[in-house]
This record gives structure tokens, C-alpha cells and sequence, in this order.
């Protein structure tokens, strides 16, 4: 598998994680007091994974612009 | 410096520059089979670098930036506004419609940058005018097509973070961000060229630039901040009785006009360039072109304004809170609340207009064409963002420190 190959699966992957997680948009209540939006376990677990997913692409890119 | 001392403020403040040097870092992650160069600037890869935030011209994993994200936002703002029977119910849903409507605008902006993604990839012509050479055979050209809508998708995730955890508007401020950071190679560009800097013109046209560039944003910053007054009274209490007001910004859409009539510039120019017509009216840069610009302009800040202030759900809200206009009857609110969005953008129209286009006019009469990529939209961008940033800031200073005001 070529290196276009391996960056659009990775990229499947992180279209993926972004679209399963739905925009919070603030509501009034944690507007006024402060509070962050209620997140559960899994979010916070895909929002992590979302951005190694990134991090993961990005050393492969840093990696092949070194080794051309 | 209250601000500062306010954990909450620095927190958020702190996070938005954080992702925004993600978005930056990200910008200059480089493509494989594909390689950008120095070439001349044409109108559309202006158009299109600005409305991207910067990153086209680097042409890395990041290239389409956040203009897939603004079309696909606002064909979705405008089909929940009537044109779409699901959009709309999904509108009138409150917050959960709200959020679904906020997904959907991110599977259209997939979709628009896949199809960008392919046009760019397919069509010699613009990659020329991008400046961008492609080495790669047409199965691998979809696939790098794939990946740079999902890069534009990741900035639209990061532009959400910052909405969600820190502070200003995340898009406006990686568009602005995107102007700023190639601000500095532009002049250093300008200031390299040695015929330029021999020549007297040049400083001449520099000075004058300059004059017009402080000018545009006193003008800007100025029209921003008006707003007319709508005046409401309570029906319940006399305690009430003393007249309050709904403000409606002079400038309602702010930048939304200028950015759609930009899009559609931009979406006719590739399809021209696709087909191989030279349609030099859809150059802004030409008279031709700098009417169009303007009248789309216009209309769009009309046909906005109406999106942007829902005079039926204001003239709802106001039965439901047991308030009214004052001297106009509950029946007769919406008419009244459309009759001023219509003499807001009597006002509002002309000025976008002018700021979006005084810039080019002016180069137009200069003694010599400097070729500057920093427009009078660029400016309003900037301006709108800040001024918008600050007052988000002041306003989560004052509510953090709430007990001390009282």
C-alpha cells in the first residue's frame, strides 16, 4: 500500500470520529454559570482517540516530507 | 487587566491559541505528489486563500481551510428558513434541532470539500492559477481529494472546539488568524522586489494604501458598532413601565454578505476555469467584475439580514414575554420588525459594499499596482473577529466577577 493509501484510511478513521461526535453548542444555563457541557466517559475516550488519529497522521506526513 | 486575573478568561483565552497554532502547525503539513510554487497571484486564489484562512497557499493536508464549512453553513442557514420543510422543523426544535442541524452542516462541508478537492485535482487550469503541481494518477488524485476534505472537516472540529471551550468565534478566528500569519510574508514579498523599492511610485502607492487601509477600519470598526433600537414596553407590571429596547445591528450579517457573494464568485470562477471560459466579470479586480462583486454584495445583505433577524420568532418571543413595540400592536409587530430590517439594509448594504470594495478602487487609480492580497474584506474580517473576541471577553470578566459589581 502506497503512502496516499495509508493517509486516506487514517483519514476515514478521523472523518469518522469527528462525525460521531455532534457540535455542542453552549446552552444558556452553562452560559451563565460557568459550567462546561456534561461530557460522559465516551466522549472524552473519542475525543482523545480523534486526536492521536491527527497526531498519527501528521508524524507520517512530517516523516515523508523528511525521507523525499 | 481584570481579564487576565479571571481564571475562567485565561483558561479560554489560553485554549483558542492553543488550537490556533494547531490549525497553523497543521497548515503546513505537506501533501505527498503534490507540491506548491511561487506563483503569480490571480483573483480567484486571492478569493480563495482568504476565504480558506490562509492555508491555500501552503496547498498542505489543511489546504481548504474553512471555506467548505462557511458554504455548506450558510446553505444550511438558509434552507431551515422556509426553503426546506425538515431543515425548518429541525430550526424550530430549539437546542436538539439545533445540534442536529450543526451535524448536518458538517456532512454537507465533507461533501463540498470532496467536490472542491476534485476539482482542483482534475483541472490543470486551477492548479496552475493555485499554483500547485499534481503528480499523482487519477486513482490517487481521489483519494488525495478524500484527504483534503477531511482536512477541511478537522478544521471545522477545531474551529467548534473553540466555541465549545474557549472563547470568540472559532472559523472567524482561524480565518483571521490565516490573514495575519501571511501578512508578513506578503510585505516581505513587497519589500524584496528591487524594482519596487528603487521606484518612487511605489512608496507613493504604499502611502496611499496605507491612508485608505487606516481609514477602511476606523469606517469599519464605527458601522460595527451601530445598531438601532427597537423600543419595548411590559404589559405586566407598572415596575416595567419605564421603556427598554432590543438592539438590531446596523451590520447585522456582518461579514456573512460579503464571504457568500465571495463563495459565489469563487464557485463560478472554477467552473469557468473547469469549462475553460474566460469570463473576466467574474475578476473582481476588472470594473466588470467589481459590479458584480457589488451587487451581490447588496442583495446578499438583504436576503441575510432577513435569515439572521427572525422577525417572526422575535414577534413571538416578545407575545410570549408579555411585551410589545411600543405604538405598534402585537398583530402588527413582524411587519413592523421587516419594515426596519429593510431600512437597516438600506444603510447596511451601501456600507458593506464600500468597505468591501474601496480598496480595489483606490489600487485601481495608483501609480503603480502593488498586487496586495490585503483587501478591504480582509479588514473587516479582522476588525468584526476582534471586536467581537473583546466584547466575549469583557462580557465573561464582568459575569466572573459578578459579586464585585453587585
Amino acid at each position: 500500500m502506497n503512502i496516499i493509501g495509508l493517509i486516506f484510511i487514517l483519514c476515514l478513521v478521523l472523518a469518522v470520529l469527528i462525525l460521531s461526535q455532534p457540535p455542542k453548542q453552549e446552552s444558556l444555563a452553562t452560559a451563565f454559570n460557568g459550567a462546561h457541557p456534561h461530557k460522559n466517559r465516551v466522549e472524552l475516550i473519542i475525543k482523545r482517540t480523534t486526536f492521536i488519529v491527527a497526531f498519527f497522521i501528521s508524524v507520517i506526513l512530517i516523516w515523508w516530507q523528511h525521507a523525499n | 487587566m481584570k481579564w487576565l486575573k479571571t481564571k475562567q478568561v485565561r483558561n479560554r483565552l489560553l485554549y483558542t491559541i492553543f488550537i490556533l497554532i494547531l490549525f497553523q502547525i497543521g497548515s503546513f503539513l505537506v501533501l505527498p505528489n503534490i507540491s506548491s510554487y511561487t506563483g503569480g497571484k490571480s483573483a480567484l486564489s486571492s478569493l480563495l486563500n482568504l476565504t480558506s484562512g490562509g492555508t491555500l497557499n501552503r496547498f498542505g493536508i489543511l489546504a481548504l481551510g474553512v471555506s467548505p464549512y462557511i458554504t455548506a453553513s450558510i446553505i444550511v442557514q438558509i434552507l431551515s428558513k422556509g426553503l426546506s420543510k425538515k431543515y425548518t422543523e429541525l430550526e424550530e426544535q430549539g437546542y436538539s434541532g439545533q445540534q442536529k442541524l450543526a451535524t448536518y452542516t458538517r456532512y454537507w462541508s465533507l461533501l463540498f470539500g470532496f467536490l472542491s478537492g476534485l476539482a482542483i485535482m482534475f483541472t490543470d487550469d486551477l492548479s496552475v492559477l493555485l499554483s500547485v503541481r499534481i503528480d499523482a494518477n487519477p486513482f490517487e488524485k481521489v483519494l488525495l481529494a478524500g484527504i483534503l476534505s477531511v482536512g477541511a472537516l478537522f478544521v471545522n472540529y477545531l474551529g467548534d472546539l473553540i466555541n465549545e471551550n474557549g472563547i470568540g468565534n472559532g472559523q472567524s478566528l482561524m480565518i483571521t488568524t490565516g490573514i495575519l500569519t501571511n501578512l508578513p510574508f506578503d510585505i516581505g514579498q513587497l519589500f524584496n522586489t528591487e524594482r519596487y523599492i528603487r521606484n518612487k511610485d511605489f512608496w507613493v502607492s504604499l502611502g496611499i494604501m496605507f491612508v485608505v487601509y487606516i481609514l477602511i477600519m476606523i469606517f469599519t470598526y464605527l458601522a460595527n458598532k451601530k445598531e438601532y433600537r427597537l423600543p419595548l414596553q411590559s404589559k405586566m407590571s407598572l415596575a416595567n413601565f419605564k421603556a427598554h429596547y432590543l438592539p438590531i445591528k446596523l451590520l447585522a450579517s456582518s461579514v456573512v454578505p460579503i464571504i457568500f457573494a465571495t463563495s459565489v464568485l469563487t464557485i463560478a470562477s472554477t467552473i469557468a476555469t473547469i469549462f475553460k471560459k474566460q469570463w473576466t466579470f467574474l475578476n473582481y479586480t476588472n470594473w466588470s467584475g467589481m459590479i458584480i462583486y457589488s451587487i451581490l454584495i447588496f442583495l446578499f445583505t438583504y436576503l441575510y439580514n432577513f435569515v439572521q433577524i427572525d422577525s417572526k420568532k422575535i414577534s413571538q418571543d416578545l407575545v410570549k414575554s408579555a411585551e410589545y413595540i411600543i405604538y405598534i400592536p402585537d398583530n402588527q409587530s413582524r411587519d413592523y420588525i421587516n419594515k426596519k430590517i429593510i431600512h437597516l439594509s438600506n444603510i447596511g448594504a451601501p456600507v458593506l459594499t464600500i468597505i468591501a470594495i474601496s480598496s480595489l478602487v483606490v489600487s485601481k487609480f495608483l501609480p503603480m499596482d502593488l498586487e496586495l492580497s490585503l483587501t478591504g474584506v480582509s479588514l473587516l474580517i479582522i476588525v468584526a473577529t476582534l471586536q467581537e473576541l473583546i466584547s466575549q471577553i469583557k462580557g465573561l470578566t464582568e459575569k466572573n466577577n459578578y459579586e464585585e459589581l453587585v
